[in-house]
């Protein structure tokens, strides 16, 4: 090999190092494979589950997570399902399937970005279960409202991912009705999301110190100092 | 351990670099999908497109390889995370190939509006693609095994332990496919320029 071969060589291993995804890949690749995700534990769920009811559910919330990935429910609608699925007051007929996919009620959004039960002290931080203890059936406590929840966040995530930061904040805020939630994590750390994609870093950051101060061993509040800290995630895609 | 949990949070032993086949001690660390996206998104999907996958379908592919390998619940020693990546994302383009039979055998097309975004300035932008679309050209010529091993050890400068571990192969194999990988690389580079090729 000669000196002007190697020169090129080193050159074009430069450039292959140099190379990368677009900002807005890296936006939307966390969503993405928590939209996968969320479909493969929730089957996996519905599979353990079995029965009528569970069929059910499955009929109505499974199909469009596997058919629409950037539909999808993301990290929060897998683990709610695997609630649903083990709670045995919701698989009763006192609910109807088609309740987890009830729209969210509109209401005329506040004057801050912020609304108050993201920023509440996180206490109905759900600690995350491990692998078995969710196939075991982690679902204690019936949680009525928890269908809204997921119903409202995905349609927040789909907005989100759609390059719709406001109309995502928006559905985050009419999430704020429901009482006695459970998501609020991760309703928090979609609010951080859509300011980021709004530009909004300050009030992100202010987001993200208020829920740590509540939670600072969370992974949500792992998650919030990083989307905060990274640059690269907290930019704002260069093309929509 | 990498195990789905409620929230989607990863379990990663906090331990340093294991070798292949050691086992890890567990002192578990809650580390989230988010954090492991962000962390290696990047080198799977400069090692798909370095693989032959399309600008037009990597993102896809690199969502799935981190669904595959998140979603297994499988044992992941810690800081082996992009090894374990990276064969899912070598499986993945070997079965992409066997479907379509054309990835790993063509070389990948150059998007200029793909990758402006992750170039420096822009009079270096022109230079750079056309380095990309050479380097492309050239790693189009090698077998899959070696394009593999050329692209993880030269371009993502994984060790030797953790390419054995992406390409489940014992690390002196891996040595002397480096070795072969890179004196193909530089004969087909030649090759390229020969013909005209800048």
């Amino acid at each position: 090999m000669t000196f002007d071969e190697d020169v090129l060589v080193a050159r074009l291993v430069r450039a292959g190092q140099a190379d990368g995804p677009p900002a807005r890949s890296l936006q939307t690749a966390p969503v993405a494979v928590a939209a996968l995700l969320s479909s493969t534990a929730a089957h996996a769920a519905l599979a353990q589950a079995g029965g009528a009811a569970a069929a059910q559910v499955g009929k109505a919330v499974l199909s469009p997570l596997v058919l629409l990935k950037w539909v999808a429910v993301g990290t929060v609608a897998g683990s709610s399902l695997m609630a649903l699925v083990h709670a045995p007051e919701l698989l009763t007929p006192k609910v109807p399937p088609k309740a987890a996919y009830a729209p969210p009620p509109k209401v005329v959004p506040p004057a801050r970005a912020t609304g108050p039960l993201e920023t509440a002290p996180p206490t109905a931080v759900v600690e995350p279960a491990s692998s078995s203890s969710v196939a075991a059936g982690v679902a204690s406590t019936p949680r009525p409202d928890v269908a809204r929840e997921v119903s409202a966040l995905d349609a927040a995530r789909h907005a989100l991912v759609a390059g719709d930061a406001t109309e995502a904040l928006r559905l985050l805020t009419s999430l704020e009705r429901i009482p006695k939630r459970a998501l609020v994590p991760e309703a928090t750390v979609l609010r951080a999301r859509a300011l980021l994609a709004q530009g909004n870093a300050a009030q992100a950051r202010e987001l993200s110190e208020r829920f740590c101060s509540g939670a600072p061993s969370s992974p949500q509040c792992a998650v919030l100092r990083t989307l905060v800290a990274n640059s690269v995630i907290q930019a704002p895609p260069s093309r929509l | 351990m990498i195990a789905l949990s409620k929230k989607f949070a990863v379990d990663l032993a906090a331990e340093s670099r294991a070798k292949p086949g050691e086992q890890s001690v567990t002192t578990p660390v809650r580390t989230s999908v988010d954090e492991l996206v962000a962390r290696e998104y990047a080198a799977v999907w400069r090692f798909l497109r370095r693989l032959g996958v399309p600008t037009t379908e990597v993102d896809d592919a690199a969502q799935r390889v981190f669904a595959r390998v998140l979603g297994q619940g499988g044992r992941i020693q810690a800081g082996s995370e992009r090894a374990y990546l990276m064969r899912a994302a070598f499986r993945a383009a070997l079965e992409q190939q066997r479907a379509k039979q054309r990835w790993l055998s063509r070389e990948a097309a150059i998007d200029v509006d793909e990758t402006s975004s992750s170039l420096p300035a822009p009079d270096q932008t022109l230079a750079q693609l056309e380095d990309l679309r050479l380097l492309d050209r050239a790693l189009a010529q090698l077998p899959p095994d070696l394009r593999a091993v050329f692209t993880l050890s030269e371009l993502e400068e994984l060790t030797f332990s953790e390419i054995a571990l992406a390409l489940e192969l014992p690390r002196g194999t891996v040595a002397s496919r480096v070795r072969r990988a890179k004196e193909r690389f530089t004969q087909a580079v030649r090759r390229l320029k020969s013909k005209g090729m800048r």
